[in-house]
């Protein structure tokens, strides 16, 4: 495997634009021979916070963007995703109620998307600093899984 | 996405390929409520040339499940990819849906 370093930085103003990234991962899959299994959980992962970011965060933004950096180095996927729309840390969405069938659900799929993120990811974080929400997620690429 | 419809004796096939995410998620709510407004009470996924879904994709298929299950309908999947599998058991959905390795155990159950 190439473990050397590889980045891609992507500005996004629409949910539709979310397909730049997808090209971008796949790109980067393909130079670093990461397994279809892997490009997916990254894919997704970046899919559910981008969606919610377009989903909440610019209720009261004209011009939408989040702008989004994505690595591999060294067997690890890491990116930062920030967007200057309303503070809301995503990390504290409650999980879904696990403890309950899904008709006694408040929200049947609410938090889903949050929780896909937590359990396909190594680490997810937020932080605000300078007005803008930040959110880092990585994960251990294995080289046994490619 | 490529979504294709066959309707069978015993239940509805619901095929789709490449993604479902985006805009595609909404042609298949859009589809499913018409096959159940049409009187389909069993509907197969027939996951087997999908690449990718996200929680919007699950979101169809629960909003199935509950309009359906209630009414003695059912909502299964088959063909998923070991990956796409792995989301339905992250979420805990492989426990409302029948899952399937074939499209012909999931028909036969049904």
């Amino acid at each position: 495997m190439n473990n050397g370093r590889i980045c891609y930085r992507l500005v996004i103003h629409t949910r539709d634009e979310f397909i730049k990234l997808v090209s971008a991962i796949d790109d980067m899959a393909e130079k670093r021979s990461i397994a279809p299994s892997v490009v997916f959980k990254i894919t997704l992962a970046l899919d559910e916070l981008i969606s919610n970011i377009f989903d909440y965060a610019f209720e009261d933004t004209q011009e939408p963007e989040v702008d989004v950096v994505v690595c591999i180095d060294r067997g690890v996927f890491y990116a930062k995703i920030i967007d200057s729309g309303i503070a809301f840390d995503i990390s504290k969405i409650q999980e879904p109620e696990f403890d309950k069938p899904i008709g006694e659900r408040k929200k049947p799929v609410g938090g889903m998307g949050v929780h896909l993120v937590r359990k396909l990811m190594d680490s997810f974080t937020y932080y605000r600093y300078n007005g803008k929400n930040y959110v880092l997620i990585c994960t251990k690429i294995d080289p046994e899984t490619h | 996405m490529a979504l294709t419809t066959i309707e069978l004796p015993n239940c509805t096939v619901l095929a789709m390929s490449n993604r479902l995410d985006g805009s595609h998620t909404k042609e298949l709510e859009t589809k499913v409520e018409e096959l159940i407004g049409g009187g389909s009470s069993r509907i197969l996924f027939d996951f087997e040339e999908l690449d990718y879904i996200n929680s919007a994709g699950l979101r169809v298929l629960v909003m199935a499940y509950q309009q359906l299950q209630p009414n003695g309908g059912k909502v299964a999947v088959c063909c998923a990819r070991d990956y796409i599998q792995e989301v339905f058991e992250i979420s805990g959905y492989d426990q409302l849906f029948g899952m399937y390795t074939t499209r012909d155990d999931a028909v036969s159950d049904f």
